[in-house]
């Protein structure tokens, strides 16, 4: 800091010197010439850190929800009638965190190479960074991520209460992880007949509901479900 | 002698007849790509390999279709916005990378580069985790500053560019530093115009590889105002799997401002891929 001082200084003086004779066009032509680089180094450090300041500060960046819908040619991406009634139904305000609803992900674990895809990394990214909930998509491809460990155990005590709630509609898979289990794991719920098939058709008949191995938030994943067996216009 | 003649001809022809043979399958799939858009659904599902022209007239609508059902606009908008921005920081942070490490001594500098080295060798998807938690706590998804992010810094631009810098002579250097010249004096006035070379094959691959990126955009950008062409075509598979004559006109529109570019650059594209050595 002395340093930069004991350097500053001089410099400082002998800039004022060079100036002191010229015009004010003069001196504002000078520092445009000489230092443009500099002013514009500046202007965009400042401006780049005040915008990320202001983001960090005011943008919306929790969730209430994040689903995924896998291998649907249905609009059930955000804004959709499905994105508004659930958050209609849950009574979720967005202007406080965010309801987000992807349906933009093909991809099959239950073939050869089904999950060789920027889709399926996409997906990888969002369950391991915490951020998503629940993942829907047919039985055979969720058995197969429920396999790879990536969706939560139903017996875990942080989802009792919908594996209690529906208990009917278990569906298992053997884990890859044969030291974590060798017998079948709960980790989806068969969803078929919900509103997600009879109303919203996004799948014709067979979907499961896997709920994401990391997810901050179980219990918007039960909110979902029951949002997916009550009535259409049911509010809570 | 006159043998000799007919037989470099007759190289010459041959070697003629091959490239136009490939340049006709690497022409392939474009020219299907354009003929499928101007097809009914019918037509494009058609498996005669011989049925190539529509039948029944050419379908232009179909690409009004499409761009009344997606706003491409925004979506060439959101596209070039990522690719300048990502192309002038990865330009920017190389260029001063690559001269520190080329031209200057500093403690650590083996150590650092050799980071920058380890980066290259690893997948890039290893950094798309903490990359996107980066990104989702500043609160920068669905915006430009997140589709950017990524690309801000480059391993293989500060590679480049350093192998820019020590190519260069250290005699300017030396004069420059003789007539009291700084080290940003020097880096800027002397050597960094010397590598206009680099930088331009540097923008031309983070341009494409910006253009073509698809994983990124698609976690970072949700929202239909705020992603690029990749992503959004990627929506419109869903939307319209099954009718291949639309989402062929999208594929047409979409690939549409990387031909422009590529028209416009043309000359620095190709040596580009000369200086580096790379492929795009």
């Amino acid at each position: 800091m002395k340093g930069l001082r004991e350097r500053l200084g001089p410099w400082l003086e002998t800039e004022t010197e060079k100036m002191r004779g010229m015009t004010a066009r003069q001196r504002f032509s000078y520092i445009l010439t000489y230092y443009w680089l500099w002013i514009l180094g500046i202007i965009s450090v400042v401006s780049i850190s005040g915008y990320m300041i202001y983001r960090a500060a005011f943008a919306v960046k929790d969730y209430w929800f994040y689903g995924m819908y896998v291998n649907t040619m249905e609009n059930g991406g955000n804004g959709s009638p499905l994105w508004r009634d659930f958050v209609m139904y849950a009574g979720y305000d967005t202007s406080v965190k965010k309801v987000e609803m992807n349906a933009s992900a093909w991809f099959d674990p239950s073939v050869r190479g089904g999950t060789n895809n920027s889709y399926y990394q996409a997906f990888v990214a969002l369950v391991e960074s915490g951020d998503l909930d629940v993942v829907v998509m047919g039985r055979e491809g969720l058995q197969g991520i429920g396999s790879s460990g990536r969706l939560l155990d139903l017996k875990d005590p942080k989802c009792a209460a919908i594996a209690e709630k529906y208990a009917d509609r278990i569906v298992t898979c053997i884990p890859y992880d044969t030291e974590y289990s060798e017998d079948p794991v709960p980790v989806g719920i068969d969803i078929s007949d919900s509103l997600l098939v009879t109303k919203y058709h996004l799948y014709e008949d067979d979907c499961v509901l896997g709920i994401s191995a990391y997810t901050q938030r179980p219990e918007s994943a039960e909110v979902f479900l029951d949002f997916l067996f009550s009535e259409p216009q049911e509010a809570k | 002698m006159k043998s000799a003649e007919a037989k470099a001809r007759r190289n010459k022809i041959l070697t003629q007849i091959v490239l136009i043979i490939m340049a006709f399958i690497m022409l392939v799939p474009f020219a299907w790509m354009i003929l499928t858009a101007l097809k009914t659904n019918q037509e494009s599902i058609s498996v005669n390999p011989f049925y190539i022209f529509p039948a029944n007239g050419w379908h232009w609508e179909n690409f009004a279709t499409v761009w009344k059902s997606y706003n491409f606009i925004i979506l060439y908008k959101n596209t070039l916005l990522m690719i300048f921005f990502r192309v002038v920081c990865a330009c920017l942070t190389a260029t001063m990378a690559g001269y520190a490490f080329g031209r200057l001594k500093f403690p650590g500098k083996k150590i650092l580069f050799t980071m920058v080295l380890i980066q290259m060798m690893v997948p890039a998807q290893i950094f798309i985790i903490p990359q996107y938690l980066m990104v989702s706590k500043m609160g920068m998804l669905n915006t430009t500053f997140g589709l950017v992010w990524p690309g801000i810094v480059t391993a293989f631009g500060t590679y480049l560019l350093k192998t820019g810098y020590e190519g260069l002579p250290m005699d300017l250097e030396e004069a420059a530093n003789i007539d009291g010249c700084s080290v940003p004096g020097r880096f800027l006035h002397i050597m960094m115009p010397l590598t206009k070379s680099s930088m331009v094959s540097l923008g031309i691959f983070t341009a494409v590889f910006a253009f073509k990126d698809l994983m990124w955009p698609m976690i970072v950008c949700t929202n239909a105002s705020t992603t690029t062409l990749s992503a959004g075509l990627a929506k419109m598979q869903g939307q319209y799997g099954s009718e291949y004559p639309t989402m062929m006109a999208a594929a047409t529109l979409a690939v549409l401002p990387m031909v422009i570019i590529y028209v416009i650059f043309q000359k620095q594209f190709v040596e580009g891929i000369a200086t580096s050595g790379g492929k795009l």
